[in-house]
């Protein structure tokens, strides 16, 4: 590995890559090349750095915006056998094209980060890596790998006959860029089902990274199609309405605040906030304070049952209480930024009070005055709720008279106007050309969307358990969010056309094609009862087990019937396609003992309902097995007739 | 596209037509070649206003000396209209090239929405406005050359009177070239008004005799003055000419005219000629001539051929004696308002026993009005709002002493929330014919057009305001698929029937099936639902029951809830929002009320408003004794017994309500009447026809799980496709339909007409129009 002349290449090494760098502030080289990242002195002729691509362990580059463009590699020792990871930062130097060769480099650097290796031998790197999901934090720039560990499945894994060239294997095989890996791991992080399938699949080695995100064509190219995301907002519920729930043993009310409740009960009454300020912890504590609030009128005044709010003192909240919210008026000035269709406002000056005859009493809006802080409070929350102004900004906004608008903000809010009514009038029927614009649809659960609704109802689905689900789901959301999470990910052989053929446009709702599939692979499965009882069945730790391992015999079903080869139909399998039809088989029998064993459990504790939940799948991944041991037979038998 | 309606050449700026819409122009022109009123009763969002304005505008280029004057209700109204307005002259006058006529069309409105002064501006009431401004622009203020000015007026005196706009100017518009050009919009569009072809501005510009005389009092008499949205305007002309007091303003006023007392002192001590020549021109007879537009104060209460053209007499003359008859008349007035009193009178009764207790004549009343604002003028009051309740007392004056007939006081106890929740008397003046304000218009007019969505029946609206049209036309609405879903709701899920009636409204059992059917609904509906509620006490009563129950919270689930108040502003931001959870998603439930200000003008199309609820009918009150007057006075005067005028006008404002959802063709919507009342044959009939046709049988007697199947059903017919091809030619015309329409044949004067491969274009001679203009159809 001594370097001659530049530096000396080992047989069949080429330079994919050049750049001037500086490096601990020398000026040198930078070579990429098919095996090693080099690094030569300018003054001098030999590596000063050198290691090889797969010891590349993650890589960090700076930030667009940075003067400098910097590459910061963390490098496996292979002196020392050990885990710890040497750092070495590059500065690009080019005058002009720094940035530039920075890209190519990160880039490269990006498809060998991914580990290129694994099982089945198309590159001549003699250990192979596994991708493994790791939960570490990563700068947006950067991508990262974490620890690798060199994994076993040694069965699969053959030499190859023939040594290929490095780099055309590389052109072979599809790299995957650093915007795809970063669609992966988003689309893992808001999908835990998918994540869990993942997890358990291609965590353990029973599928290959490549083929599940075959298989899988058509939801990526979905999900990278949706512009920007859906945003979750918050949750339409009156959460600082809290209601009590009564202890008939102990004859007890209990409220519970968690801090969202809080939270929403100090921006829907500003005076609790207020007062809250004032008063903890300096005078009362807190558990004090709430005990007030909740027995205060100003907790009971706007629930409308006055008659059971007690008469305690309520100097606490009524000192900050401003009672303007029971004025019938409370702007004083006009508004200004309003939709000139819905400014009934405007009107209201053409008509002089006083003038005109008084028909209905009834019909006297002074008469809301007693409910108009329960009114506003609805306005005031659903405005909350959008992110909307609401009358109280206005109030404040006019109060403070920060904006004041001139003459240009007029011509704006005038030309706004302006438009807003030239659409509004504007007959599209009426067109010629009518594409009428509609908004896309952006729904990121889209099961609990499109399946919730055709499973009866609003009835099934109570109100807590509702608002369960939701806060579940966001919380699990932002969890995974936080923590970022980002995967090494394999990539693979070019997949079999018959996978990618029959999967990528089914692959969007994971669930019903894969109920299909079984159906018309196994006659009689009671697939569509598994589906209806999914509203049915209780949460527990059995029904996540359950979906679960119904979500993971689908995956391997999956794979194993598009590897699977007919006699009389498509191609004969290529010796990739065998194996991996042979491995996927062997996973399978050993899924299904697994899930024997379950049934087995649930029925000596006499849950035979529970158990025959397991039935059809069971049966389905049976014929699989039966149809994997004729396979293997047929191969065999055909390999000693050729 | 354009085509002849007869021998007319209508300018239309689309490329299709709904068949109503030719129909409703075929109408309308056949009108205004024979003169004389008309009554127009067309679907509402079958694009009504584009068709009168095509039409009117066309007929303009024939004839070019007719103005047209288009009264709407509100001020979003006046916006719309004014832009498709905009739409159609630019067709119009992009296909008339050359020979475009110069055309003015205008909207108009009050200080509050035209003033572009940075600091006036910004007041939200219009009183607040008008006063304001006169403290920069009165005649004395200006002649001060220390006291404060309003640029954008000074300017507009300098430079507004040889200024002539051309094109369409909105109050958008025009306020943006008052900023533009430092001209006084305000002023700027009251003197243009003149000039201007097509005005568009509310009704109380040609109904409210205050305002008329000063605005629309010179206009031409061949007209065409257009009444869009109609279906209330007997209520207008009422209420045009109805006041009421109580005891605070009647302190007020007391307290004015002591203000104006001392202000005579002073000025007898600095300024004696003043008074004196106030005092020779009312003798000659000139109380409100030469006034300047800055100083003028609102006209004479009473319509145009009643004010009285004589000197003031002599006993008010002097400015004392005057006020102390006033003072007199106030007084008079306190000790009839006692509070636990119920009376009504007629306007004789009333005058008799004036007269006996203070001597004042009917004849000398007469003059209050313009004898008070000569008064305000020689004094230089400016803070015109200060002075409002002495002109209100005025004003009545004058009313009660030059109508006899048609007219009622009323005094009776009044629920005052402002005055510590007292109950205190009010003293209403009442008008109680419709027809008293219409008359004028009828008279003074060559063509005039009423037309709404609803203005069934016909027959009424014909009595109420005596006149006798020479056009009646009432257009179906055609359509190739049903896109309206009315659910007529007699009973709940428990079968317990539901209904406002007085004496079961307030039910447990009503109140809470009302509430589970919006809990149902919101689950099932998309996007925007609309509740109306009979009354405001009515929601107060519901919401505050509903949110006992946790009903509002299960909404909430499923939508966001918005409310409308009391406040014009907060209701309006409230209507902003809602639009917007309707626009994100979310969906949202509009909880409002049958004639307050969102069921009138506001438009709830496609998603803001896929369904609406109507809790109960809308009857109004039966206790009110204005009201029970006014039926009397229907039953003995013109026929119409009690219980039919009240059915029809419940009626119409349920259709108004309802009506608010469908604004187009492809829009679509589910109405939900709530009451078993609505069941009822003679009840139901008074619907408009177009909502009408789609009641059928299954529609009819359900329950709330009944209606929920329904809707369910009906949305999803509605989630298919609906192309044009399935409209054309049943519900939608090209050129080609129309041609072949009998009134559509090209006139006989037409030398050739050539029709390329497109069918659209044809070369075409008209004796009207310069010869060979060009026909494409855009």
């Amino acid at each position: 590995m001594s370097a001659v002349q530049r530096f000396s290449k080992e047989p069949g090494e080429t330079v994919v890559l050049r750049a001037n760098t500086k490096y601990s502030d020398k000026v040198g080289t930078l070579f990429y090349t098919s095996l090693r990242l080099v690094w030569v002195n300018q003054t001098q002729h030999e590596p000063t750095v050198q290691f090889r691509l797969p010891e590349i362990k993650s890589q960090f580059v700076s930030t667009p915006k940075s003067a400098r463009a910097l590459i910061r590699l963390f490098v496996k020792d292979s002196t020392v056998n050990s885990e710890a990871l040497n750092e070495y930062i590059f500065e690009f130097i080019h005058p002009s094209k720094a940035r530039e060769e920075l890209n190519l480099f990160r880039d490269k650097i990006a498809t060998i980060v991914e580990p290129v290796t694994s099982s089945t031998s198309t590159t001549t790197s003699p250990t192979s890596t596994s991708p493994n999901i790791t939960s570490s934090t990563s700068s947006t720039t950067s991508t990262t790998t974490t620890t690798t560990t060199s994994s076993t499945s040694s069965k699969t894994t053959e030499k190859p006959a023939v040594p290929q060239n490095p780099y055309l294997s590389q052109l072979k095989q599809p790299t995957i860029s650093e915007q795809q890996i970063k669609q992966r791991v988003t689309l893992l992080a808001s999908n835990p089902e998918l994540k869990e399938v993942f997890d358990s699949l291609v965590g353990k080695k029973v599928i290959s990274e490549t083929d599940f995100w075959e298989s899988r064509k058509g939801l990526l190219k979905n999900d990278a199609s949706r512009s920007d995301k859906q945003s979750i907002g918050m949750p339409s519920n009156l959460l600082s309405d809290v209601r009590p729930t009564t202890d008939s043993q102990s004859n007890q009310l209990k409220y519970r605040l968690t801090p969202t409740v809080i939270h929403q009960i100090f921006i829907q009454y500003p005076a609790v906030e207020k007062a809250y300020k004032a008063n903890v912890p300096t005078k009362i504590s807190e558990q004090d304070f709430w005990k007030k609030y909740i027995m205060s009128q100003h907790f009971h005044r706007n629930r409308g049952n006055q008659a059971t709010a007690p008469s305690g003192d309520d100097d606490l909240f009524s000192r900050y209480d401003t009672d303007e919210w029971r004025e019938i008026k409370i702007l004083k000035r006009k508004i200004e930024d309003i939709n000139p269709l819905l400014d009934i406002s405007a009107t209201e000056g053409e008509k002089e009070a006083g003038y005109g005859v008084i028909i209905d009493q009834s019909q006297n809006p002074d008469k809301l005055e007693k409910v108009l802080p329960l009114l506003r409070k609805f306005n005031r929350h659903s405005s909350l709720v959008l992110g909307a102004t609401d009358i109280s900004q206005q109030q404040e906004h006019q109060a403070t008279k920060k904006t004041k608008y001139d003459n240009s903000d007029k011509y704006k809010l005038l030309e706004i106007n302006k438009k807003i009514l030239g659409e509004h009038i504007e007959n599209k029927e009426l067109e010629n050309e009518n594409t009428p614009q509609l908004p896309t649809l952006k729904i990121l659960d889209q099961k609990r969307y499109f399946e919730g609704a055709n499973a009866g109802g609003p009835s099934q689905f109570t109100m807590e358990s509702k608002q369960q689900l939701t806060e579940m789901f966001q919380k699990q959301y932002s969890k995974l969010q936080q923590q970022g999470c980002s995967f090494s990910i394999v990539n693979q052989k070019p997949v079999t056309p018959v996978l990618s053929a029959s999967n990528s446009n089914s692959s969007n709702v994971p669930l019903n094609p894969i109920l299909q599939e079984i159906q018309s692979q196994s006659t009689g499965s009671a697939g569509t009862k598994t589906q209806s009882d999914e509203y049915n069945l209780k949460d527990g730790p059995f029904k996540t087990d359950f979906y679960h391992t119904f979500r993971t015999s689908n995956e391997l079903l999956r794979h194993f019937w598009a590897t699977t080869y007919t006699p009389g139909r498509g191609a004969p399998p290529t010796p990739q396609q065998i194996e991996k039809n042979t491995k996927l088989c062997d996973a399978i029998s050993k899924h299904y003992d697994i899930l024997e064993n379950k049934k087995k459990s649930l029925i000596s504790s006499n849950k035979n309902n529970q158990a025959s939940l397991f039935l059809s799948i069971l049966e389905s991944l049976n014929k699989s097995i039966e149809k994997g041991n004729s396979t293997i037979l047929s191969t065999s038998s055909s390999h000693k007739l050729g | 596209m354009k085509f002849y309606l007869e021998d007319l050449l209508v300018y239309f700026p689309y490329t299709y037509i709904y068949p109503e819409q030719y129909n409703y122009m075929l109408a309308l022109k056949r009108s205004l070649d024979s003169g004389g009123p008309c009554i127009l009763e067309m679907p509402s969002g079958t694009g009504k206003t584009v068709s009168l304005l095509s039409l009117i505008s066309s007929y303009q280029v024939k004839h070019p000396t007719a103005k047209l004057i288009y009264c709407s209700r509100t001020v979003p109204e006046i916006e719309q209209a004014t832009e498709e307005a905009r739409r159609v002259i630019q067709y119009r006058n992009s296909e008339l090239g050359d020979q475009a006529p110069k055309t003015l069309v205008m909207a108009m409105s009050s200080r509050r929405n035209l003033c572009v002064h940075p600091r006036v501006s910004e007041e939200r009431d219009g009183k607040v406005v008008d006063s304001l401004c006169r403290d920069l622009t009165s005649t004395w203020v200006r002649e001060n050359n220390n006291a404060e000015k309003c640029t954008y007026f000074e300017k507009f005196e300098e430079q507004g009177k040889d200024i002539l706009l051309e094109g369409v100017y909105s109050l958008d518009d025009l306020k943006e070239y008052g900023i533009k050009s430092g001209l006084c919009p305000y002023f700027l569009s009251r003197r243009i008004l003149d000039f201007a072809n097509i005005v568009i501005f509310s009704y109380q510009y040609m109904l409210d005799p205050k305002i008329a005389s000063l605005i629309s009092g010179s206009f031409p008499t061949n007209s065409i003055v257009v009444f869009d949205e109609a279906h209330n305007i007997d209520n207008v002309c009422i209420n045009s000419l109805s006041l009421n007091f109580d005891n605070k303003l009647l302190d007020n006023s007391l307290k004015s005219i002591n203000k104006m007392k001392q202000k005579i002192d002073t000025m007898k001590k600095e300024d004696v000629d003043r008074l004196t020549r106030e005092y020779t021109s009312l003798v000659e007879g000139l109380a409100r001539s030469g006034v300047r537009r800055a100083d003028e104060i609102s006209g004479d209460p009473v319509l145009p051929q009643d004010v009285i053209k004589e000197a003031v007499p002599g006993n008010i003359r002097k400015a004392e004696h005057f006020l102390n008859l006033l003072k007199r008349l106030v007084e008079y007035l306190r000790n009839r308002l006692k509070p636990n009193l119920v009376l009504s009178e007629t306007p004789l009764v009333f005058l008799q026993s004036l007269y006996h207790s203070t001597q004042i004549t009917s004849r000398t009343l007469r003059f209050c009005s313009q004898r008070l604002s000569s008064l305000i003028r020689t004094l230089r009051l400016s803070d015109l709002n200060q002075f409002s309740a002495v002109s209100l007392i005025a004003d009545f004056a004058t009313l009660v002493g030059t109508y006899t007939t048609g007219f009622l006081i009323i005094i009776e106890p009044f629920y005052q929330a402002r005055v510590g929740h007292q109950i205190e008397p009010i003293f209403q003046f009442s008008c109680l014919d419709a027809s008293i304000g219409m008359k004028p218009i009828f008279d003074r007019y060559r063509s005039v057009i009423i037309t709404s969505g609803t203005l069934s029946p016909i027959d009424i609206y014909t009595k109420i305001l005596k006149f006798r049209p020479t056009v009646i036309e009432r257009l179906n609405m055609t359509l190739s698929r049903s896109c309206i879903c009315p659910c007529i709701l007699t009973r709940g899920s428990d079968q317990i029937s539901i209904s406002t009636k007085f004496d079961v409204r307030t039910d447990t059992a009503v109140v809470r099936n009302f509430g589970s059917l919006l809990v149902e609904v919101s689950s099932v509906v998309p996007d925007g639902i609309i509740c109306f509620f009979t009354s405001y006490s009515y929601m107060e009563q519901i919401v505050s029951v509903w949110n006992e129950m946790g009903l509002l919270n299960n909404i909430l689930t499923n939508k966001l809830i918005f409310v409308e108040t009391a406040d014009a502003a907060e209701s309006a931001l409230a209507l902003q929002n809602y639009k917007k959870a309707c626009d994100n998603g979310r969906g949202a439930v509009l909880l409002s009320v049958a004639r307050g200000k969102v069921s009138e003008g506001i438009d709830f199309d496609q998603q803001y408003g896929r369904c609406v609820i109507l809790y109960g009918i809308p009857y109004i009150n039966t206790e009110s004794r204005v009201l029970r007057a006014r039926l009397e006075y229907l039953r003995d005067n013109m026929q119409i017994r009690e219980n039919e005028f009240l059915t029809f006008d419940a009626m119409r404002t349920a259709s108004q309500c309802v009506g608010r959802v469908i604004r187009g063709k492809t829009d679509y919507g589910i109405m939900i009447f709530a009451d078993k009342r609505y069941n009822r044959l003679d009840k139901r009939n008074k619907l408009p026809q177009w909502i009408l046709q789609f009641v059928q049988p299954q529609h009819l007697n359900l329950s709330t799980d009944m209606a929920i199947n329904l809707s369910r059903n009906f949305l999803r017919e509605m989630g298919q496709p609906y192309t044009r091809e399935s409209q054309l030619g049943k519900s939608l015309w090209s050129i080609e339909h129309i041609e072949k329409q009998a009134t559509s044949k090209p006139p006989s004067s037409a030398t050739t007409t050539t029709t390329t491969t497109n069918g659209h274009s044809l070369n075409n001679n008209h004796n009207d129009t310069s010869p060979d203009i060009n026909m494409n159809d855009k």
